[in-house]
Formats: structure tokens, sequence, C-alpha cells
């Protein structure tokens, strides 16, 4: 017993109280430590010429910050554990987003300042200059690798005919692999030009109803589709109705019975949907670009960057009152491009 | 201890691959100091954390767009058919732990990375240090530039979303306005007319591996040649086209460095935490016949929104039909890109520099009045059209009709341009006219060669 307590004379004498004085005065010591305002700062450490180096320029004077420096660091790592501590906390306890992010920004931030400033304040802060290795061989270095590179050329025997065919068997998997890509889909060349609507066809709203005479006031619109299309993107058309008396007598008078007009809703400019409907100037108009077409001239573009009208569907009135397409639109729905025909004219008096 | 094992595991791992000499080269390398410096390694840091925030998401992300039945905890859409992608970005948002901080931070970091590569590229035009011998660097840099674009539209355009389904339509129509290979182009990327049950899959596949490891490719070059050839530096005491000046890696650069990646991380936690961004259950899943009033890209595409509002209505045809966005959403961009590919050859004709000298000493902007005001002129250009792909906003916020905000902004597009570069030419001349005079730069002592061990 009495050898053992020579040995660790500590284990004789242990006492929480003790062990808890000295966790007291090393926290002590480390705070002194870390916050100087009780402690002169050490000098800082000189830096000094290292590889490469011709010169050292101070950078500027540092040693005004020393003295808080050490604590803003300490304060910073603190910041950041604290930070740390509170994410796993917040995180195991039901992860509200808010206090999530604000103990993360608190962590990262608490480091980043910590580091920056340990950088900045604490160490030494000279400018190296050294001299830039001259980035280009000498004459003699890169003939030699020229040389190296012939030398080995010519020891190829036979590189004739075998290294053209090598060139060949190149170029073959090259075509192989560029070839792969017609997995991803070619432009099918009928589906930009493929007929929308048939002759005779229904106007289905989405809820599968047809529309008839009666099925709109004056000055109102609603969206249709062919029935076998309710919902396809470019099917999209809006069906409308103004006053029989605004109707202008020209060659598409007939294409609009009882007020109702047809259009495509698919803008010709980018393509968005066409959703607006100013009842009092009678324009349909693009939220997305404010394009803005004539309902009583084919849809001419009045204002924005369209330039082309929407194409436009023919409409008539069967004996039941119900609302047919009488023919397909007047061009391809949709944005333009290269090998668009042209627009038939709208036929109107201008 | 820990420094024991350190010590232990450099040693056999030198005794393997001869590393000392890089090392302390390493150890050694120089950076110059200047704040404006680091925004091109805030872009860097931002990179990392948009692969770290988007491996996380990439593990909930369904790039499916079939439609199943939303289930999940936000009411209001309950019982709703969404396409799979809406789906699994509500149950990241709203159902999995930190996970809506993780989405945020991911977008909020995009837009950094983009705000932190166009003012580096700014930075670097200003100051001309795209000269020789970097202009391979700037050739990368604008290259990552456009990758960067290209793969923050295609991360905002998978969530199958209201308020990116537009954007898909006018992607498209954009597409097939490229003269002949159009259709190709938009059948490829985008597996045909929007919305295709081709393209989620395709844009995740293109968002999540092909576009970050052409960037990471990039990246690592760029910084390949940026360490290889060494930083250059402003003008001043000791600083030549021989020499460097600056902080080493080991121990100042790495600290600084590695708290700028911290405090952007935290700035990034703190919008992720604050700012909302993206909150795509209040637009709703696409539906091709609706659309959002006053939908706007994300900044660094509202140029060419802008372009294609401003463009005018041109009303001819070439034997072909011109389509409508051809000039605005194809010439304009591509003009731009080929400007900033080609300027450091525009430089080496506008300042006569036909000589081998190697450029390691910066311009200051005063001291290149032309590339200082086609610059400027150009960002104020670029300004204009990205207040045009607002101005729907801009009508209802001050109550003037669109009409009168498209007149007033198309009249600014083209004439402020040149008044900048007026004003911005005559200021840099005078200003460098009275610097002349004080300042007369000694003759390049020649260098001590470098001590080689």
């Amino acid at each position: 017993m009495s050898e053992d307590s020579e040995r660790h004379p500590q284990a004789a004498h242990f006492s929480y109280l003790q062990v808890a004085w000295d966790l007291v005065k090393t926290a002590v010591r480390l705070a002194r430590e870390a916050f100087p305002l009780f402690t002169p700062p050490a000098p800082a450490m000189r830096e000094t010429k290292r590889l490469n180096d011709i010169d050292l320029q101070p950078r500027r004077q540092a040693a005004a910050h020393q003295h808080w420096g050490a604590g803003l660091v300490a304060t910073g790592f603190l910041l950041s554990i604290a930070g740390a501590l509170g994410f796993l906390i917040v995180f195991w306890n039901g992860a509200s987003h808010l206090l999530l992010g604000l103990s993360l920004a608190i962590c990262f931030g608490g480091l980043g300042v910590a580091l920056v400033v340990y950088a900045r304040w604490l160490m030494p802060d000279m400018q190296a200059v050294q001299a830039r290795e001259r980035l280009f061989s000498s004459a003699a270095q890169a003939e030699l690798a020229e040389a190296n590179f012939y030398q080995g050329a010519e020891e190829i025997p036979r590189r004739g005919l075998l290294g053209w065919m090598a060139v060949a068997t190149v170029g073959f998997i090259a075509a192989i692999a560029v070839s792969i890509f017609r997995s991803l889909g070619r432009p099918p060349a009928g589906a930009l030009f493929a007929p929308v609507w048939q002759r005779g066809e229904h106007l289905v709203r989405s809820d599968g109803t047809a529309a008839r005479l009666d099925t709109l006031e004056r000055g109102s619109a609603i969206i249709v589709f062919p029935p076998e299309k309710i919902g396809d993107e470019r099917s999209q058309t809006v069906l409308l109705r103004v006053d029989e008396s605004l109707v202008p007598q020209d060659a598409r008078a007939g294409w609009s019975p009882h007020g109702y007009y047809a259009y495509s809703r698919v803008c010709t400019h980018a393509g968005c949907a066409v959703g607006l409907f100013e009842v009092t100037t009678c324009l349909l108009v693009c939220p997305c670009h404010q394009s803005s077409f004539d309902v009583l001239r084919g849809a001419n573009p009045t204002g924005g960057p369209a330039a082309r009208p929407l194409p436009q569907l023919p409409l008539y009135a069967d004996a039941d009152g119900t609302l047919r397409a009488g023919g397909d639109f007047t061009t391809p729905p949709g944005p333009g491009f290269w090998s668009m025909p042209p627009s038939p004219p709208a036929g109107g008096t201008e | 201890m820990i420094e024991l094992f350190g010590r232990w595991l450099v040693r056999k791992l030198d005794d393997r691959l001869r590393l000392a000499k890089y090392a302390r080269h390493a150890l050694n390398h120089v950076f110059p100091d200047h704040w404006s410096f680091m925004i091109g390694e805030i872009a860097f840091y931002a990179f990392l954390i948009l692969v770290a925030t988007g491996i996380f998401l990439a593990m909930f992300f369904n790039s499916s767009s079939a439609k199943v039945v939303y289930s999940g905890s936000y009411p209001a859409l309950r019982g709703l058919q969404v396409p799979a992608s809406f789906d699994s970005i509500l149950h990241i948002s709203l159902d999995v732990p930190a996970g809506l901080l993780i989405r945020q931070m991911h977008h909020w970091a995009a837009l950094i990375f983009l705000a932190a590569i166009v003012t580096h590229v700014a930075r670097v035009f200003f100051t001309a240090a795209f000269r020789r011998p970097r202009e391979l660097t700037w050739i990368v840099g604008v290259t990552l530039l456009l990758l960067a674009v290209a793969n923050g539209f295609i991360g905002y355009s998978i969530g199958g979303d209201l308020l990116s389904g537009p954007g898909l339509r006018i992607c498209y129509a954009i597409l097939m306005s490229v003269p002949f290979i159009g259709g190709w182009l938009a059948y490829l990327l985008l597996g045909g007319d929007v919305p295709s049950p081709l393209l989620t899959p395709r844009f995740y596949s293109l968002h999540i591996f092909l576009i970050p490891a052409a960037i990471a490719l990039l990246l690592a070059i760029h910084l390949g040649l940026v360490w290889r050839q060494m930083h250059t530096n402003f003008p001043g005491p000791q600083r030549t086209n021989r020499t460097i000046v600056g902080s080493r890696l080991w121990p100042a650069y790495m600290a600084k460095s590695l708290g700028l990646f911290c405090i952007l991380s935290g700035v990034v936690a703190l919008l992720g935490a604050l700012v909302q961004i993206n909150p795509i259950w209040i637009y709703g899943p696409f539906d091709p016949t609706a659309i959002l009033p006053g939908a706007q890209p994300d900044w660094y595409l509202g140029w060419i929104e802008g372009a294609m509002r401003l463009f005018p209505a041109l009303k001819f045809r070439l034997g072909l039909l011109i389509p409508d966005v051809f000039f605005p959403a194809v010439v304009l961009p591509a003009l731009v890109f080929l400007g900033l590919y080609l300027y450091p050859f525009l430089d080496k004709l506008v300042y006569g520099d036909d000589s081998d000298e190697n450029h390691n000493v910066l311009r200051l902007p005063y001291q290149q009045p032309f590339n200082t005001a086609f610059g400027c002129a150009a960002f104020v250009f670029l300004l204009v059209l990205l207040f045009g792909g607002g101005d729907d906003v801009i009508a209802t916020a001050t109550g003037a009709s669109v009409v009168t905000i498209r007149g007033i902004l198309r009249v600014l597009a083209l004439a402020l341009p040149p008044l900048i570069f007026a004003m911005v030419y005559l200021y840099c001349k005078n200003v460098d006219r009275r610097h002349a005079t004080v300042v007369e730069p000694a003759a390049e002592p020649a260098p001590e060669e470098p001590v080689r061990q």
C-alpha cells in the first residue's frame, strides 16, 4: 500500500474537489493565454527567407492588433463549437429549419472569422518577393524532346499501311460513339407539321364536355382540345366569343359562327401559353413576353416581340348547336423554326 | 503524438514517392494578397458547397416525370397528380430533416457561384490579366462560365414546377430557332417538345454527371494553370514581370483561404436559413395550359430574356422563316461569348502587343482606356437587357405601361453603351495623363536567379 502510494502519490489524496480545482486552474491558464488582456503579448515571430525568396517586405503593422487577436480567435473557435453543438442538439430534436441554418451559419462563420483573424493579426505577415520560374524550355531541351519523338516514330516498322489502319479503326469507333446519340431521339420529321384538328371534331374542355353555341357569354374565353388530345400542350386552343357585330366581313368571316373564334394557345414567339384575353380591346396577350394578338384580324400581332399571327382554327356549328372544327389550324402551332411554312394572309380589311 | 504519427506517415509516403521537393515548393508557393483576387476563390468554394449539398439532394431526387398522387405533409397539394420529380423535391423540402436547409443552400450557392464567376471575369477583364501567358486560363474560365450558366438553368428546370415549365418552353423555342440543326438540338437535349417524359432524366444526368464533371475537370486545369504560371501582381514596389510578391501558402495564405471558405459556407447557411428560394410547392406542378404572371429566370439568364422582350418583331423571311427569338436568344449570346473568348487576341490588336513578353504585372483600368470603356459599355448594355427581362415587373411597380417601359429600355440599350464608352474612355485618358506626369516606373532590375535545390 505504501509503495503504491509512493509511485502514485496523487492516488492516495484523490478528491473530486482537487480535480475540480485543477480543472478551474487549467481553464484560467488557458483563458489567460487565449485572452491576453492580463498578460503582455508574446513578441511576434519573425519570418525568415525561404526557398526562392529574393526579399521580404513588411506588409503592415500587425502588432497593434495582436493584443486583441488571440482573444478574438479563441472567441471564434468557441462560437464555432457552440454552433456545431447547437446544430446537433436541434437536429436530434425535430430539426427546425431556421435553428439548423442559424447554428450552421454560426458554426462556419465563427470558424472562418477565427481563421482569418489568426492569419492576418497573429501570424507573421511578411510579403515574400520571389523570382518567377521562366516558363519556357531552352532550345536544346526542346530539340531533344522533338528528336526523341521522331526517333521513336522512325523505330515503328511498317507504319505506312498499319498506321493508317490504326487511324481508320479509331475513326470507326468514333462513328459508333457518335451514332449512339441516335438513341436519344431524332426529330421525327412529321411531328412539327402533324395536324392537330380534323374537320368535324368537337371542341372538348378538360372536363370532357364539348363546347356548344351557348357555352360562352360574349367576352369570355375557355381552353379546348381535340377529343383525343385533352391536356396536350401543342393542341391547346383558346375558344372565345365576341359580340357578333364586331366580326369583320372578310374572307374568314365564315369561320366565326355567332362571334366564336378559336386560335392556337401556343405563342408563336417563344411557345408560352397565351393566357390572357383582353375583352375591351379584343386582344389575346401572352404573359411571358407581352406579345398581343388581334382577335378580330386573324390574331395578327399588334405589340410585343411576336412577328407571326396565332394559327386560327375555322369553326362551324352543326344543327344541334355544337361547335365543330372546320379543318386544321392555318399553320402548324408553336414557336417558329426555319422550315415553318408562311402564315396565310388574314384576309382582313386592314 | 499526432505529430509523430504524421511524420511517420509522411516519411513512409516520401520513401515511396519522393515528394519532399514538391512539398517544399508547395509550402513556399506565394499568392499575392488583394481582396479582388479572392473572388475567383469564392467561385471555387461555392462549387465545393454545390457538390456537397448536391450529393445530399441527389440521394432523394426522383428524376421520373411520371404522375404520382402527392401524399406528403403539404396540405394544399395533397391528393393532386404531380410529376414524381416534383413530389420528391417536396419530400426533400418538407419531410426530410435538414432537407430544406440543404436545398436552399444549394440554390443560394449556385447564385453565388455565378455571381462570383461573373465578378471574377470582370476583375480579370478590367486588369487585363488575360494577356500572355494566360490566354488559355481565360478561355477555360469563359467555358466554366458557360457551363455554370447551363447547369444553373438545368438545375432549376428539373423540378417539374409551374415556374420552370414555361422557361423550358422558351428553351425549346430558342433551340428550335437555331438554323438547320435546331430540331436535332431540341430533341437531343429536351427529348422533344416540352413537356416530354424524356426531359427530366436527361437534364438530371446532365446536371449531376456530365456538367459537374466537366466543371471539375476545367476547374482543375484552370487552377493548375494559375499554380504553374503563378498569380499576377498589381503594379507596386518590387513587382515586375520576373517576380511575384505575396503570402506563402503555409501558413498564412492557407489559413486565410480556409477562413474564406468557412465564412462563405456560413453566409450560404445563413441565406439558406433565412431567405426562402424557389418554393415550388407554392407555384404548384407544371401545367402546359397555365402560366405564372411576372415569371423571371434566374438573374444570369435575365439578359437573354430581356433581349427577347426588347428585340422588335421582325416580319421578313429569307426564303425560310427566321424565328422571332433567333437574333436575341441565339445570335446575341453567341456574340457575347465569342467576344469573351476572343478578347485576349483583340487586346493584342488594340494595344499593338505582338511581343513574346509575358505580362505578370496587371494593368490598372485607367491604363487601358479602350478595354475599360468597352467593358463598361458592354456591362451597361447587358444591365439594360437584364432590366428588360423584368419590364412587366417594373411596369407593375411604377404604374407605367409595359409599352412605355419597353420603349425607354430600347432607347437606353442603344444610347447608353456608346455614351458610357465615350465617358469612361475620356475619364481614363485624363487619369492616365495625370498619373503619367507623376509616376515614371524605373527600368526593371535584373532579378536574382532563384536558388534551385
